[in-house]
């Protein structure tokens, strides 16, 4: 190793674990400003910065866990997991799998996945939704034998909590407290720059699931995964009102 | 239109473009000459960023300024940003595009961090070819800013300001010459700014940046969170009462406050230049 890269990997040995021991031998004390202080400027520098960027996308994780729980998780996450990516986003994203990994409380796993869920499909491609007029075409037999595909900013997600809820409380001040475990069916999907969250029907996350792995809305409906609810007397009518919310809330995209 | 490889000596007097103000900048005809923004926000942002961006572009010259290209690091350059940055480019059409003389990471580890160089001749080899591979990947010269620094190997061998200049010479890049940044390594490191400013190569110098800082008495930190220092503004001062007026941006990236009074920093900037400047833009 050349010694231009051997002091780089001090430096960033430093940063990583949160020591400035190796300060004297690498920098000069200059006057009222000593190598540990030089070094401590960056060492606490890398992890205000980590830490802030993650507290700035789990806002509501934290406020459920409070103060002392949700830093030291960070803390913990910083130690452990150095970031691998250009982007600092990345790292904050995978903050929630490290609570998935690291805690006991599902709420809190849920709501952190939530929030991260929300950032990253901020972030996906734009695709433009079917319109009503293209509803209006379709004969029943078209409508279901179409492939349809979800936008691409978009995401079914099913939790044991009613975390999403429990993010709308929080973003209107309204002080929540963890609710009872309910399981709770979601489309996230983001239309233009607007963020969107919208509570489904336990049958109608599944049909939309068997849609998102393919299958035509005929086939979804006759299908063994969608059996448990094929009996329904008002799955008719059901279907009907959930169709047009999809299409009036942009569920799919245009790909005809 | 302003031409991406035309008006590169006369942009005039621009600003950082943070998103508090892109309405206000979109939907208006602002006193600003031309903008930066940090590529890294936009690099994997959704296209209605990129879409904003190519509305934007379509009333002000761009310049991208960025954070992550680690241009000292010992990894290999990372293609997929490199990648990405070109992508961003051919959209954007930038005037420049600029990024940092310092290391990010090493050993596939971001510290999300703009780190000191050890100012050696190995450094000065070793950043000179990887700043030969960035610009024949993007096609055009880099420009290279002077970081902010806290602390300063006892390895270095060369002042900060020579080997800025010598990598420019042997890279033949450009130079993104933040006057704020001398102020605060000087002080931080105990030498004269007006050394520094007196030793860079005029020609290299693509725009200057200024922005706001924290003194702490015994150091200082670059926050970008406040007014430009009285102190950076007799330093710029001196800078183009040396070199002439040079494109000048202000930098504001913290406690973003209302457009106005960016506009002011901008018009005591064009103040300076035209008193203390040859040929300021009028």
């Amino acid at each position: 190793m050349s010694n231009y890269a051997a002091l780089l990997d001090s430096m960033m040995n430093a940063l990583l674990t949160d020591d400035t021991t190796a300060a004297r031998s690498l920098y000069p004390d200059k006057k009222d400003f000593s190598a540990e202080e030089q070094l401590s400027v960056y060492v606490h520098g890398y992890r205000i910065r980590m830490h802030k960027v993650i507290k700035n996308l789990y806002t509501a994780t934290h406020y459920y866990l409070g103060k002392d729980v949700f830093q030291k998780l960070v803390n913990d996450y910083i130690t452990s997991t150095p970031s691998h990516y250009f982007n600092i986003d990345k790292y904050a994203l995978e903050f929630a799998d490290y609570v998935a990994l690291t805690s006991d409380d599902i709420f809190a796993c849920e709501l952190a996945d939530l929030e991260s869920m929300l950032r990253e499909i901020y972030h996906k491609p734009e695709t433009p939704p079917l319109d009503k007029g293209w509803l209006e075409r379709q004969t029943p037999d078209s409508l279901t034998n179409t492939p349809l595909y979800l936008r691409a900013a978009s995401r079914l997600l099913v939790f044991a909590y009613p975390v999403s809820d429990y993010i709308t409380a929080f973003r209107a001040d309204e002080n929540p407290v963890k609710p009872m475990e309910t399981m709770t069916y979601l489309m996230v999907l983001r239309d233009s720059d607007h963020m969107q969250r919208v509570p489904l029907e336990e049958a109608e996350y599944v049909l939309l699931t068997l849609v998102d792995e393919g299958l035509t809305l005929g086939a979804a409906l006759a299908s063994e995964g969608f059996a448990p609810f094929a009996g329904n007397e008002h799955l008719a009518e059901d279907f009907q009102h959930w169709f047009l919310r999809w299409v009036n809330e942009g569920f799919f995209r245009i790909t005809i | 239109m302003t031409d991406a490889t035309a008006d590169q000596s006369t942009l005039g007097f621009g600003l950082g473009l943070r998103q508090p103000h892109y309405e206000l900048v979109l939907e208006n005809n602002v006193p600003v000459d031309w903008f930066e923004i940090l590529s890294e926000n936009y690099l994997e942002a959704h296209d209605g960023y990129w879409r904003f961006l190519a509305d934007v572009r379509a009333k002000y010259p761009l310049v991208m300024h960025g954070v992550a290209m680690n241009i000292g690091g010992t990894d290999p350059i990372d293609i997929a940003y490199m990648t990405k940055l070109k992508r961003l480019a051919e959209v954007v059409k930038p005037v420049f595009i600029s990024d940092h003389l310092c290391w990010t990471g090493v050993h596939g580890i971001n510290s999300h961090d703009l780190l000191p160089i050890p100012y050696t001749k190995e450094a000065l080899q070793h950043i000179t070819s990887r700043i030969k591979k960035v610009q024949d990947m993007l096609g055009r010269q880099l420009v290279v800013e002077n970081p902010s620094t806290y602390a300063e190997f006892i390895a270095s061998s060369i002042p900060e300001w020579e080997f800025l200049a010598e990598l420019a010479e042997m890279a033949d890049c450009k130079l993104l010459l933040d006057v704020n940044n001398v102020y605060v390594s000087a002080y931080n490191h105990r030498y004269d700014a007006k050394c520094y400013i007196d030793a860079m190569p005029a020609g290299r110098i693509a725009y200057i940046h200024l922005a706001g800082h924290k003194n702490k008495d015994t150091h200082i930190i670059d926050t970008h969170d406040d007014h430009v220092a009285d102190q950076v503004w007799e330093l710029y001062g001196y800078t183009v009462q040396k070199f002439g007026t040079i494109n000048t941006m202000i930098e504001w990236d913290g406690k973003i406050p209302a457009f106005d009074v960016l506009l002011s920093e901008l018009d005591k900037a064009r103040g300076i230049a035209k008193t203390a400047g040859r040929g300021a833009k009028p």
